[in-house]
C-alpha cells in the first residue's frame, strides 16, 4: 500500500491536523520523523494513505494548518 | 480540629471540584509520557490530554484557535512573557493604580533600566465609568502598551478592561489583561474583545492546580521574543524556538498532571455556567457585606462589582493579628499588602499594615460564612474585653 507523510512540525500541529482529517473519516497515524532525515532535527508528521493525500492537504490548507510533503514511503 | 473555614480564595481557591482532582489523578497514572517528545504511545496520551485541555481552555476563553493557549506555571509566568514580550523600549507603558506585582515588578524593572516610563491612571471602586474616564486621559500618543488587571485582588473592584482593550486596538498598540482575580468569575472573550494577550493562574478563579497558569494570545498577536528557550519537542537542530505556536513559548516539559486540573476546572466552569457562577459569588459576596457591616469597627474595602474579594480593617487590631486570631479559630483569611502596594497607597493603607482580604470563591457555602461570622464576633469581642 502506497503512503505519504505529511510534515506538521511540532505534535500540537500534528494532533491538530490528526484530529481534523479523523472528522473528514481520513486515516493517520502520527510518526517522529527521523531527525537525520529532515535536517532540522526532531519533527512530527502523519503518515496517510497516498490515496488520501489530496483530500488531506486541501482539509489542512482550509484550516490554516503549516505542513510540508512527502512521499514513496512504503509499508 | 476545628472546621476550616477557607476565605483566601483570592491566593488560591478552596476546596477543588472533585473532577479536578480526579483529572490530576488520572493523568499521573494513565499520562505517562512526556508529550512533544516522542511517538509512542504514552507520550501520545499526554500531549492528547495536553491539546485537549487547550481546547477547553479555548473555548472558554473564546480564542479562535487551541493553539493560542500557551501553558505557563502561573499567572506570573505569564506575564513576564507578555510584558517583556510586547512592551517596546523608548514608549511609555500605561498601568492601573490596582496593579499587583507580578505587572508592576517586571514593569518597574524595565523603567529602572531606562527602557520605558510608566505612568499610572486612577481607578474607583464604585464606578467604571470613573475608572475608564482617567484611562483614556491617561492613554497619551506616547503610550504604546497597556497592561492592566481586571479586577483588583484588594477590594474586587472591576477595571473597564473591555473599553480599554478596545481603545488599545483602535490605536493599535499591544493591550495586556491580567486576569488573575478575573478569570473563572467572568468570561473574557478574547478575540472579540482584541485583547492581545491574556494572563491567568489556573488555580485561583479557573479551579485548577497551583503550579498551572496560561498565557492566552490574541489570534492577531504578533510573534515577539521568548523569555525561556530550551527544548520544546521539535526542529532540535535550530538555535530558535520556531514560529509554531504554542511550542516557541513552551521551554521545557509542562505541568501535564496540573494541566489536566486547570482544564477539569474549566470544564466544571463552561457546565455550571457563567450566570450560575455569578448567581453564587453575588450572594456570597452579599452575605459576606452583611456580616461585615454587623461590625462598627470594622473599615470596609469593598467594590460594587460582583467579584467576591473585600478587604478590611478593624479600628484597634492591625491585619495581621486579626489574621492570626481567625486563623486560631480555624478561619483562613489574608492580611498585608497582597503583593499590591500601588493598591494599598490607592486605598490609604500602605503605611498601616495594609489590610486584611476576605475572598470568597464559587465553592464557599453560606455555612462557611456563617461559621466566619462567629469567628470574627468571638475575636472582636474579645478584643473589646481586653480594651
Amino acid at each position: 500500500m502506497q503512503l505519504s507523510i505529511i510534515t506538521l512540525g511540532s505534535q500540537t500541529n500534528a494532533i491538530k491536523a490528526q484530529r481534523l482529517l479523523r472528522e473528514h473519516r481520513i486515516r493517520s497515524e502520527l510518526i517522529k520523523s527521523d531527525s537525520s532525515r529532515t535536517g532540522r532535527g526532531c519533527v512530527y508528521s502523519l503518515r496517510v494513505f497516498a490515496r488520501d493525500l489530496p483530500a488531506a492537504v486541501l482539509l489542512l490548507d482550509e484550516h490554516n494548518v503549516p505542513y510540508e510533503t512527502g512521499s514513496g514511503v512504503r509499508f | 480540629m476545628k472546621p476550616l473555614i477557607y476565605l483566601d480564595n483570592a491566593a488560591t481557591s478552596y476546596p477543588k471540584p472533585e473532577s479536578v482532582c480526579a483529572a490530576v489523578n488520572a493523568s499521573l497514572r494513565l499520562c505517562a509520557g512526556n508529550p512533544g517528545r516522542s511517538a509512542h504511545r504514552a507520550a501520545v496520551a499526554s500531549a492528547s490530554a495536553v491539546y485537549r485541555a487547550r481546547e477547553t481552555l479555548s473555548e472558554y476563553f473564546g480564542a479562535e484557535t487551541p493553539e493560542q493557549i500557551v501553558f505557563t506555571l502561573n499567572a506570573t509566568h505569564a506575564l513576564n512573557t507578555a510584558i517583556k514580550g510586547l512592551v517596546r523600549p523608548g514608549g511609555c507603558v500605561l498601568i492601573s493604580d490596582m496593579e499587583h506585582n507580578a505587572v508592576f515588578r517586571p514593569l518597574a524593572k524595565l523603567e529602572s533600566e531606562g527602557k520605558i516610563r510608566l505612568r499610572v491612571f486612577r481607578t474607583s471602586p464604585a464606578d467604571p465609568s470613573q475608572s475608564l474616564k482617567s484611562f483614556c486621559e491617561a492613554l497619551v500618543p506616547e503610550v504604546n502598551c497597556v497592561v492592566m488587571t481586571g479586577a483588583s485582588n484588594v477590594d474586587g473592584r472591576l477595571l473597564p478592561y473591555r473599553e480599554s482593550a478596545e481603545k488599545c486596538r483602535e490605536r493599535k498598540i499591544p493591550f495586556i489583561l491580567d486576569a488573575s482575580q478575573l478569570a473563572g468569575h467572568e468570561r473574557i472573550a478574547v478575540d472579540r474583545l482584541g485583547i492581545t494577550a491574556l494572563c491567568a493562574p489556573g488555580h485561583k478563579g479557573l479551579l485548577g492546580p497551583m503550579g498551572s497558569g496560561v498565557l492566552i494570545l490574541g489570534k492577531d498577536c504578533p510573534r515577539f521574543e521568548t523569555l525561556l528557550e530550551g527544548g520544546n519537542g521539535y526542529h532540535s537542530r535550530e538555535r530558535g524556538m520556531g514560529d509554531l505556536l504554542p511550542e516557541r513559548y513552551e521551554a521545557g516539559t509542562v505541568a501535564v498532571p496540573a494541566i489536566a486540573g486547570l482544564a477539569a476546572g474549566a470544564d466544571f466552569l463552561l457546565h455550571t455556567g457563567e450566570e450560575a457562577v455569578r448567581a453564587t459569588e453575588e450572594r456570597l459576596k452579599g452575605r459576606l457585606l452583611d456580616i461585615l457591616a454587623s461590625f462598627p469597627s470594622l473599615g470596609v474595602f469593598a467594590s460594587a462589582g460582583p467579584i467576591p474579594v473585600v478587604s478590611i480593617c478593624d479600628s484597634v487590631l492591625s491585619p495581621g493579628e486579626l489574621a492570626q486570631e481567625l486563623a486560631d479559630l480555624g478561619a483562613c483569611t489574608r492580611a498585608g499588602l497582597h503583593c499590591a502596594p500601588l493598591a494599598h497607597q490607592a486605598l490609604g493603607t500602605l503605611e498601616t499594615g495594609g489590610t486584611l482580604r476576605v475572598s470568597a470563591g464559587l465553592l464557599n457555602t453560606e455555612t462557611d460564612l456563617n461559621r466566619f461570622y462567629h469567628c470574627l464576633k468571638a475575636v472582636l469581642n474579645r478584643k473589646k474585653g481586653t480594651e
